[in-house]
Order: C-alpha cells, then sequence, then structure tokens
C-alpha cells in the first residue's frame, strides 16, 4: 500500500524541502520505490536540493494539466534506482494546480511507488492545501521558536478538516513532528524552546530532531540531500528519522546534552 | 437564544446583503437563530411607514435567520406585522436604560447613510471592547446539549457551543478560540481565547486546569492577557461575574 506523505510547516524556511529530499532519499536507500514530488509551483527548489535541476522537461504542472505524461516528467535520480523526482513549474504559479488534476495524478503515482512525499509551499492557502489534500500521514517541519511552532499548530487544524481524509470522514492523517534546526545550546540558554515544551503544545508524536548543523547548507549547495552525509549530525538525524518512519523504535539520539564547552571551544566559538 | 434586529428603514433595497454580510462573519453564531424585528426608530417617525413585513421577513430568512416576531412598534405597524404571520412581543427594553438610544450600534459599520437595519448587537464570537449587557430578551438562554471536544483546539479553530456547555479536554492553544452560551471547563491548557456566557448568559462560568489566555470573556465583560495578574498565569482558576466584574479565582 503506498503512503502518501506531505511535508508541511505553515511557515517558510524551517527546512521542508531540506527534510522532503533527506527523507526521500532516506527511502530510497532502505529500496523503497520513492517519489518525492515539489507542490511549490513558481519557487520550486526541490530538483535543486535533489541535484536534477539542469534535467527538468516535464514537470507537475504540466502532467496535472495533461500537458505531459507521468512518465515523461518523473526524472529518476542518478544516484538510487528507486528515487524519482517530480518537479515544479518555475514559471508558473499555484493557480496552474486544480484539486481534481492533483487527485487523479496522486493516484496514479499511488500505483507506481511505495512513497509519495509531497513538498508543501509555505502559507496555508492553496497550495499548502492541495499538498496535503490527498495524504495519508503528515511530517510537520517546527523549528524551535514561538512562530513556528504557532504555524505548525495552525497546520494541524487543517489537516483535521482540509483533506481527503477528513472529507471522507476516515481515519485521520497520521501526523509525526519533524523537529529541525535544534541547538541544544541555544535552548540551554533559553533562547530556543524545549523538546518537551513543544511537544506539549503541539501533542503530537516526535519522528526526529535534527540538530543545526552546517552540513545541511553544504549539501543543499552541491545538490546532495544531507542524509548521504553520514558523518553529519545531521545526517544520521535524518537516517534515525527514516528507521522511524518505517516503523523501528529508535532513541533520539540528537539533541545530545549540551557539552560543557571547553576552552579552545569558547575562545573560538566554534559549532559544539 | 433571541437576537433583536433594529430597523431603522424599511426601504432600504440592500436590506438582505447587509443582513446576509452581517451572518458571513460568524456562520455559526447566526445559523438559524431566531431574530425579533425591533420598531422603535420607525414608531418614532413623523408618520410611520408602511412595511411590508412579509417581504422582510423572508429577505432574514434567505440571510439564515428566522424572523420570528417584532417589538416595540406603533399599533399600526404591529397590526400590519401581526396580518404578516408574526408576532408582537412585549417590548424588551427597561424604562431607565441608559444607552435606550441604541441607534449608534456598536458593531454595525458606522455609515453615513442611515443603515437599514443593524443587528442589535449579540455579544459577538471575538469582543470588542466591553459592552453594555445586551437586550434582556437575549438573556434567556435556553440550555442544549453539552460540546465535548476531545482533540486540541488548534491555532485558527473556532468551536462554538450554541446553547450549552463546552468541554474541552486538551488544550486550547494561542490562536484558537472556543465559545459557549453556557460554561466552558477546559481540563488541558489554555493559551488561546475562551468566552462563556456568549449570548448574554451572566450566570455562565469559566474553568481551566492552567491558564494562560490571549483572553477570557463571559458576557461581554472580558480581559486580555496583559490585563490578568501574573501570579494566575499558569494557576487552576475558575471565572465568574461579580459586581459586573469579571473575577478569577485560583482553585485550589
Amino acid at each position: 500500500m503506498a503512503r502518501v506523505i506531505v511535508m508541511t510547516s505553515g511557515k517558510g524556511g524551517v527546512g521542508k524541502t531540506t527534510s522532503t529530499a533527506a527523507i526521500g532519499t532516506g527511502l530510497a536507500m532502505r529500496e523503497k520505490k520513492t517519489v518525492v514530488v515539489d507542490f511549490d509551483v513558481g519557487l520550486r527548489n526541490l530538483d535543486l536540493i535533489m541535484g536534477c535541476e539542469r534535467r527538468v522537461v516535464y514537470d507537475f504542472v504540466n502532467v496535472v494539466n495533461g500537458e505531459a505524461k507521468l512518465g515523461q516528467a518523473l526524472i529518476r535520480d542518478k544516484r538510487f534506482d528507486d528515487l524519482y523526482v517530480l518537479a515544479a513549474s518555475q514559471t508558473r504559479d499555484k493557480d496552474a494546480l486544480t484539486k481534481e488534476g492533483v487527485v487523479r495524478v496522486i493516484d496514479q503515482l499511488r500505483e507506481q511507488f511505495d512513497y509519495i512525499i509531497c513538498d508543501s509551499p509555505a502559507g496555508i492557502e492553496k497550495g499548502a492545501q492541495l499538498a496535503m489534500y490527498c495524504a495519508d500521514e503528515a511530517i510537520i517541519v517546527t523549528n524551535p521558536e514561538v512562530s513556528s511552532v504557532r504555524d505548525s499548530d495552525r497546520i494541524l487544524g487543517l489537516l483535521g478538516s482540509k483533506t481527503q481524509r477528513a472529507e471522507k470522514d476516515e481515519e485521520p492523517v497520521k501526523q509525526h513532528l519533524l523537529l529541525t534546526r535544534y541547538d541544544a545550546g541555544r535552548v540551554a540558554r533559553g533562547e530556543m524552546l524545549k523538546v518537551d515544551d513543544i511537544l506539549e503544545i503541539l501533542s503530537i508524536p516526535l519522528l526526529g530532531i535534527i540538530p543545526e548543523n552546517e552540513a545541511v547548507l553544504r549539501a543543499s549547495n552541491t545538490g546532495n540531500p544531507v542524509i548521504l552525509d553520514q558523518e553529519s549530525t545531521a545526517g544520521k538525524a535524518y537516517a534515525d528519522a527514516v528507521s522511524r518512519l518505517l516503523g523501528e523504535q529508535l532513541e533520539h539520539r540528537f539533541p545530545a546534552e549540551p557539552r560543557p564547552r571547553g576552552f579552545f571551544a569558547r575562545l573560538f566559538g566554534g559549532a559544539a | 437564544m433571541v437576537m433583536v434586529l433594529r430597523l431603522v428603514d424599511p426601504a432600504r433595497a440592500d436590506f438582505g446583503q447587509q443582513l446576509a454580510a452581517k451572518v458571513a462573519q460568524a456562520p455559526d453564531f447566526y445559523r438559524d437563530a431566531p431574530v425579533v424585528l425591533d420598531l422603535e426608530t420607525l414608531a418614532r417617525w413623523p408618520a410611520p411607514p408602511n412595511v411590508d413585513f412579509q417581504a422582510l421577513a423572508g429577505a432574514i430568512a434567505e440571510a439564515g435567520l428566522a424572523c420570528v416576531g417584532v417589538q416595540n412598534g406603533t399599533p399600526h405597524l404591529t397590526q400590519a406585522a401581526k396580518r404578516a404571520g408574526l408576532a408582537a412581543f412585549p417590548s424588551a427594553r427597561p424604562a431607565n436604560r441608559p444607552n435606550a438610544a441604541a441607534e449608534t450600534d456598536g458593531t454595525a459599520v458606522a455609515a453615513p447613510a442611515p443603515r437599514a437595519a443593524a443587528p442589535a448587537q449579540p455579544p459577538p464570537p471575538a469582543p470588542a471592547p466591553a459592552r453594555e449587557a445586551p437586550p434582556a430578551v437575549v438573556q434567556k438562554v435556553v440550555k442544549g446539549k453539552t460540546r465535548l471536544v476531545t482533540e486540541p483546539v488548534r491555532s485558527g479553530q473556532q468551536i462554538y457551543a450554541r446553547d450549552g456547555d463546552l468541554i474541552v479536554m486538551g488544550t486550547v492553544n494561542a490562536g484558537g478560540e472556543v465559545l459557549a452560551d453556557g460554561n466552558v471547563h477546559i481540563y488541558g491548557a489554555l493559551r488561546g481565547k475562551a468566552i462563556a456566557g456568549a449570548s448574554g448568559d451572566r450566570e455562565a462560568r469559566l474553568f481551566c486546569q492552567r491558564f494562560d489566555p490571549e483572553l477570557v470573556s463571559i458576557a461581554g465583560l472580558f480581559r486580555i492577557a496583559d490585563q490578568i495578574e501574573a501570579d494566575l498565569i499558569g494557576q487552576r482558576v475558575g471565572i465568574r461575574i461579580v459586581d459586573d466584574t469579571l473575577v478569577i479565582d485560583r482553585l485550589s
């Protein structure tokens, strides 16, 4: 049974696309046939992070509007045979998508893939609502700060009312919390919200905590999803999150308790 | 619960549109609500006009409300209303009401042109400034079924228990809003807005297990977060009206 998972947040810049690329790639590494779909029409980025921006011929909008066949628009990843990308259009806007069209394409994808990861645009308007409409599960990407938590709360409310499952009165969309850009040091200093506080407000299960890590930016710039960098803390944390998504019970390794910073670390201000 | 609609100019063509716009602001609150037409303003006209009550009732029904009767009319107007199948209600307005000249309806748009009709203010879902007690008729709250909410109330969600009490088992998060015509009980934290006695019941009370609200209100009296003593935050509290003031008690 295919699982359609929407990666959503309400707020922009929290790491939806990074997480879509990392988790999509992680699933393919575990030999799950996976497609990542960019719903951010007009501001397409997923293809960049996935490193396939030069191979986009047809995009999601073309398929939704019947201008291209699904097979023509699916881009196979060069690293993993089980991984595909469906890019967004850069020249159109969100109005180019229709609910009927999206449902039709997602249903087609369900026949071919184990996992369909939908990368939602920011906001709560049409684009975000279309991205979540077909979802069976949702990964709520949240930063440990109040505005992000509140926007996630808003999105959770929409998941309960604006999805196909809600409309058909089926079992509700399964929700996972993915905390990103988590900086244990700043949490300890009271500059960021604690994990427990966020869980208390949002009251959904925790899929993973991705530490703030310079490897993420490096990965984005080179078009290699950060999960491929298994030396990095972020890469390891995403691998753990993928395992949990596949049903494994794992302890949350991150955040490590903030280590007392040594003399040199304090002197040079390096990342702990 | 009965709402009072003050008729200012029966001949306005956009009566239905105005009313529909008002209803659209809080569809849940207004749905199928019974309405009494107040004719006091018309009765003070030098020559009270002829009013097509049947057409008015039709327009009100179209806006999703139900016109049940009239009040404060001249005998002539009241007769016409009765012929149109409407009931005549005794005046609900105590003689000594301070704001008896209530054409300055706070909630309606302050249009320079005479308004066709401005729904007499029901305490709105998100109360604006403290206001006069609602008209007497509005205080007759019919007790309905208690509404139970088992999921957290999230930012942007609004839950309204019409005619009855509301029980929220989880939290009401910042940006969320719970309202009841009766009492409100919250068994989690209250971080959003909570409004009891939403249609004017001053006996209504509000309870919560962890108090950290954006706003609390009973029957139009309200306090925002800034007006709440810091030592009450995080406590278990009960809130009620005593002598026209909102009193927040810590529950031990």
